[in-house]
């Protein structure tokens, strides 16, 4: 569908319903028009719109006048016309801070001997800018709501706040968005003075730790899968799930919505957003969907787009690397294929 | 002075046209011959990619580039039918406030060094996202549609952008429907400049292509017959190089309508 150089510029091309190639502006609702059936002269008049008041002047000159209907800009730019040679694009350069990376961390769930463990998100700063407690928030009233089917009523979670500072009002705003899961949260683990005191003084208990040694502390980087993450929800536009291990969503995942994992990702609805699978690099790692529509497919550091055409029908498939970077197939062959080898 | 153009094209109020217009316009720049790369800032609610056909190549968005984790060549999406053109995508997954000015600014910078244009579509609005969209800019496009409630919002986004000293403004028009203007249910083009005294850049009429071209992610400029939308912002894109190009004749030609008649009676 190759379209450009070819095409020029339709200029001259006047739309059908016009008799004559004389330019001439329309607006039929002008009462000063003497001639209304006779084309009128294209506009002459300029302005000069880098001075400050040109807004105002204009505006004098428009109900002045009774013969300038239009106002059209006529630029006085001519010097830009002939420009510098373009730099390359490849050679263009940004100094970045890293801390942009680092916001994209999620708030994750595990399990650890019969109660939850609530695990913030890292970050540089330590205390949460408006716009990320109002993310976190999102991310946590997602997170529960995708998951209440499995989440057993008044099971007790200890948030592990790390080094974050959370105030009272944070960790009642926690609470209470765990409790709409019938969650409990009760203990509240924290390097940060400040924070424990609030957690002490709103009635939680409090472990204030130097520095996180236990509890699944991720700074040690293992490279150790987590237990699968499995979501009942519409991933709609605009939601993304990352995880350190395999995926599961029940359900849809519409376009604008993505799935980022270090594992596998099933889809048990229709794929129509992005998938990540072996995020961190593992290429082996495999996407299956039973609607498999997705707007983009990225396994490690492969990236593929959907076929222009769709196909006339929609079976269970899976994606995978194979030498020639990501392929697609029909989920019992490739099971046949790959999964029963020898 | 520097020599590229910095435009954002702005309003206001949503759903009147801005996305449109910086789609058509940036291929319309990039057909004749500019190097053009445009700049989604509705961050949250990113659409320019969907209107160009471009949304399953995006790999990085700017919030990557400005993390650090990719080149900016690497996050611009070229346009394999018009390799002039270049999109620079905002991330879906976050909001508006994921950015600042700063960077924004630091985004143009670079990239004015490889383009001519580069145009950036605003979200609606004139909070965070919209002081992000105007932050970089050197000159404005304000869109608006021949309603009220659009011209009220456009008015005031004009002050503002005036506030933030970006006095290069050209209105387009957009929408306008030449047999409700002459039934006097429209504003008309004059009553529009008459409130906002811009100079005018163009009147795009409402076209029913607009819609089909968005939901095939074809820009108008594309197609092989322009149509009247098309002709209009082709002619936008002149001018604002500089072109002297008259006005489109928009008006409902007035035998259309007896032969119409005539047709019905036959
Ligand atoms: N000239 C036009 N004729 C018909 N429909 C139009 C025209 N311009 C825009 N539209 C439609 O209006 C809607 C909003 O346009 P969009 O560019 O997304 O607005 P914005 O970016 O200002 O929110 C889209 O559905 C688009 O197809
Ligand atoms: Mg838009």
């Amino acid at each position: 569908m190759d379209n450009g150089a070819g095409d020029k510029i339709a200029d001259k091309k006047a739309p059908k319903s016009q008799p004559s190639s004389e330019p001439c502006i329309a607006n039929a609702a002008m009462p000063d028009t003497e001639n209304p059936g006779q084309p009128t002269k294209p506009p002459t008049s300029t302005t000069n719109t880098t001075s400050a008041n040109s807004r105002s002047l204009l505006a004098a000159r428009l109900k002045a006048s009774k013969n300038v209907e239009l106002y059209v800009f006529e630029e006085d730019m001519n010097e830009a016309q002939e420009s510098l040679p373009l730099a390359d694009v490849a050679s263009l350069e940004l100094d970045v801070d890293t801390q942009e990376s680092i916001s994209k961390q999620q708030i994750t769930f595990k399990s650890e001997q019969g109660r939850l463990l609530l695990l913030l998100p890292q970050a540089s700063e330590k205390s949460f800018t408006p716009t990320e407690w109002e993310e976190l928030c999102q991310q946590l009233t997602i997170r529960l709501s995708s998951g209440d089917r499995f989440f057993q009523p008044n099971t007790t979670v200890h948030l592990i706040a790390r080094d974050r500072l959370l105030d009272s009002r944070q960790l009642q705003k926690i609470d209470e968005l765990l409790q709409t899961a019938q969650l409990r949260m009760k203990r509240i683990y924290t390097q940060r003075r400040q924070t424990a005191v609030a957690a002490t003084t709103s009635g939680y208990s409090v472990e204030q730790q130097v520095k996180l040694e236990h509890l699944s502390d991720t700074d040690d980087k293992g490279k150790a899968l987590e237990t699968p993450l499995y979501l009942q929800m519409t991933l709609r536009s605009g939601v993304e799930i990352r995880h350190q291990g395999s995926i599961i969503v029940l359900g849809d995942v519409n376009p604008g919505g993505s799935l980022i994992a270090a594992g596998d990702i099933f889809v048990w609805g229709r794929l129509r957003g992005l998938a990540h699978a072996g995020a961190e690099g593992n290429e082996d790692c495999r996407i299956m969907a039973l609607h498999m529509q997705p707007t983009q497919l990225r396994i490690a550091d492969h990236v593929a787009r959907a076929p222009e055409k769709p196909p006339a029908m929609y079976q269970p498939e899976v994606a995978y690397v194979n030498k020639g970077g990501i392929r697609i197939a029909i989920a019992s062959e490739f099971a046949q294929i790959h999964l029963n080898g020898p | 002075m520097a020599m590229n153009r910095i435009i954002v094209v702005t309003s206001g109020k949503g759903g009147v046209g801005k996305t449109t217009c910086t789609a058509n316009l940036g291929m319309a720049l990039a057909k004749s011959g500019k190097r053009v790369v445009v700049i989604d800032a509705d961050f949250g609610l990113r659409n320019l990619d969907l209107l160009l056909g471009l949304e399953n190549r995006i790999v990085y968005t700017a919030l990557d580039v400005l993390a650090g984790e990719c080149r900016l060549d690497q996050a611009l999406v070229k346009d394999k039918r018009q390799p002039n053109l270049a999109l620079l995508p905002a991330a879906q997954n976050r909001s508006k406030e994921s950015i600042t000015p700063e960077q924004m600014k630091k985004l143009v910078r670079a990239l004015t060094k490889a383009y001519n244009f580069v145009l950036i579509d605003s979200p609606a609005g004139i909070e965070m996202g919209f002081r992000n969209a105007i932050a970089a800019a050197r000159e404005a496009i304000i869109v608006t549609t021949p309603e009220i409630s659009a011209v009220r919002d456009a008015d005031r986004v004009i002050g503002l952008l005036e506030a933030n000293d970006i006095k290069a403004m050209r209105l387009i028009i957009n929408r306008l429907k030449p047999a409700m203007v002459e039934a006097e249910q429209m504003m008309s083009v004059k009553d529009v400049q008459d409130i906002l005294a811009v100079p005018l850049l163009g009147v795009i009429p409402d076209d029913e292509q607009v819609v089909v071209s968005t939901n095939n992610g074809e820009p108008l400029i594309l197609g092989k017959e322009l149509t009247q939308a098309g002709t209009a912002v082709s002619n936008i894109a002149r001018r604002l190089q500089g072109e002297k190009v008259p006005l489109m004749d928009l008006s409902v030609p007035k035998d259309s309508f007896l032969k119409k008649l005539r047709q019905l009676f036959n």
